[in-house]
């Protein structure tokens, strides 16, 4: 029979064995746990559709999302839900997405390849950000155009844009309109995705803009063009080199809305013009960094925009800040002769 | 009596088997607490189930309301572009009526019929709704409007957030009833009155409008 103290020792003893087994269970079930979890994929492409570096691009762009705004969005491409709109909500749910980001913000877009709809789901978390009459502006105005050229990894591309605009333009009024909520309450817009459909050659014709005999002349008619949404790539007011660029190159509605609300507060400094009088540069203040400089060239003695020149030397950044592109070599540097350019192209006073 | 007489070294003289008051003590408390507190557990469970159910109630209302409150905006966009389309318009505004002269409350319908008498009220709103779109989008010039689509956007957010609201719902008191149903917890349903929840019966009152979708 054993005696008191040995039966008290047996169980400190058994106290602590169990005390240390449940450590060690812990300890090693959080380690498993963070070594096994695997990073949650951004794209998912069950169809074939994207192109590997497509599919790296959106990878990247999304990463840089969730890093400098916390929104974890995620794309996956399928095959035939049965109903687009109710799989989002479940699949946002087991995915658990927002988990990945910040507050809970989560977005997914999800493109059904056989049923040809797109859905861009979004988190209760963003509903204040991004209400459905946008998701589904952004869906129509300036996604499908791209799917319909075929072209559906630029479309989620240039959608992101369009987000991160909204976002930037959020935190511009004074803050992130947020709500402290997971998960997906069926929020977003679904629509049709017009996969590899031609282009509605309506939205290619418009009335002709005449070149203006000034530069300034020239670039206030383009912005009114696009103000009117007119797409025609064959306009007098472009050079010959821009007609060729733009009759391959998709233009969509948000584009054009986007890019008379960008030029809106945007106060330009006088014209350039370089030592032949034949080229001309518009730019705005240093520190208008989203305010993007229009290069001009004198054709038929009008002043026509060069927007294929612009196209090749101007790049945007993450937060559609405007710089040059890394050894952009091009007839307009007299324009900037009085900046200096950072090694990643951004000009400095 | 020494401990020494009992022929230890400094232990008192107490086999396992007999157990001391103070255990003895111990496991009697035990022996009431552990049902106790398992009732009372079992109470939490049952209550946090019921308002869970009572919280989904509240989306699916909230639901309701955003799609009723959209109705105006919509009929008036339409109604400066479809003068002859009068009707549909009518038939619109007399559903709304009728869908939000139900009193909104706290808690769910108790009831299958009453539940599926809202139900109908909604599906009457969003079968018209659904009609109005579909005329609308007959006319080029409104189906491109932007403040059309963003109506039409508005408005196939709100039906889905029904649905969803719906399916939760139904999700939340599936919970519900399975905890009032399953041993010991029945006992406690029975004594406390507690019935179960009715469901929304194959999405009805949401299945007008869904197929909205933006083209």
């Amino acid at each position: 029979m054993l005696d008191h103290s040995a039966w008290n020792s047996a169980g400190r003893g058994l106290a602590a064995l169990c005390v240390c087994a449940a450590l060690a269970l812990a300890l090693a079930l959080g380690c498993s746990r963070d070594a096994l979890a695997p990073a949650p994929a951004i794209v998912r492409d069950d169809a074939g559709l994207l192109a590997d570096a497509q599919r790296a691009a959106i990878e990247s762009q999304h990463a840089f999302l969730r890093s400098d705004y916390g929104i974890d969005y995620r794309v996956e491409i399928i095959r035939g839900a049965a109903d687009l709109d109710t799989f989002a909500a479940s699949r946002f749910h087991e995915l658990e997405i927002g988990s990945a980001g910040r507050g809970g913000r989560g977005l997914l877009l999800l493109i059904d390849a056989e049923a040809d709809q797109v859905r861009l789901e979004v988190g209760r978390a963003m509903e204040g950000s991004f209400p459905d009459a946008f998701v589904a502006w952004v869906e129509q105005r300036q996604m499908v155009p791209f799917f319909r050229a075929g072209a559906v990894g630029d479309g989620i591309l240039a959608a992101t844009e369009l987000l991160v605009a909204q976002v930037q333009s959020e935190l511009a009024s004074g803050g992130f309109a947020e709500l402290a909520a997971e998960g997906s309450a069926g929020g977003g817009a679904r629509t049709a995705a017009h996969i590899g459909e031609l282009p509605d050659p309506a939205l290619r014709e418009g009335p002709e803009v005449p070149a203006g005999d000034s530069p300034e002349a020239t670039a206030a008619a383009y912005l009114l063009a696009m103000r009117a949404r007119n797409a025609d790539p064959d306009l007098d007011l472009y050079s010959a080199a821009t007609r060729v660029m733009l009759a391959r190159r998709v233009v969509t509605l948000a584009q054009m809305d986007t890019l008379v609300r960008m030029y809106r507060d945007c106060r330009a400094e006088p014209v350039r013009l370089d030592a032949s009088g034949v080229r001309a540069v518009i730019r705005y203040p240093i520190e208008a960094r989203r305010c993007p400089p229009w290069f001009l060239v004198r054709e038929g003695e009008r002043w026509r925009l060069d927007l294929a020149t612009a196209s090749s030397a101007i790049r945007f950044g993450r937060d559609n800040t405007w710089h040059f592109a890394a050894g952009a070599a091009h007839l307009y540097a007299f324009g900037f002769a009085d900046w200096t350019l950072d090694r990643n192209g951004y000009p400095r006073g | 009596m020494s401990w020494e007489t009992s022929g230890g070294v400094g232990v008192p003289p107490i086999a396992l088997g007999q157990p001391r008051p103070g255990l003895r003590l111990a496991l009697v408390a035990i022996g009431v607490l552990v049902p106790l507190l398992a009732g009372f557990a079992l109470h939490n469970h049952v209550v946090s189930r019921g308002e869970a159910v009572d919280a989904a109630w509240a989306q699916v209302e909230s639901a309701h309301q955003r799609r009723a409150d959209l109705v105006p905006a919509l009929v008036e966009t339409v109604k400066r572009h479809l003068r002859q389309e009068s009707e549909t318009l009518v038939a619109v505004i007399e559903a709304r009526s009728q869908a939000v002269r139900l009193p909104a409350s706290e808690h769910p319908p108790a009831s299958e019929a009453e539940l599926s008498r809202l139900g109908r009220a909604q599906g009457e709103l969003g079968r018209d709704l659904a009609r109005l779109v579909a005329v609308a989008e007959t006319y080029p010039e409104l189906r491109s409007a932007d403040s059309f689509l963003a109506l039409q956007a508005q408005l196939e957010g709100a039906e889905n957030r029904i649905h969803v609201a719906r399916l939760e719902y139904n999700d939340a008191v599936r919970a519900y009833n399975a905890a009032i149903q399953q041993l010991p917890a029945a006992w406690l349903a029975e004594a406390r009155g507690l019935q179960r929840r009715a469901y929304f019966e194959s999405d009805e009152g949401a299945e007008g409008a869904r197929p909205l979708g933006l083209e």
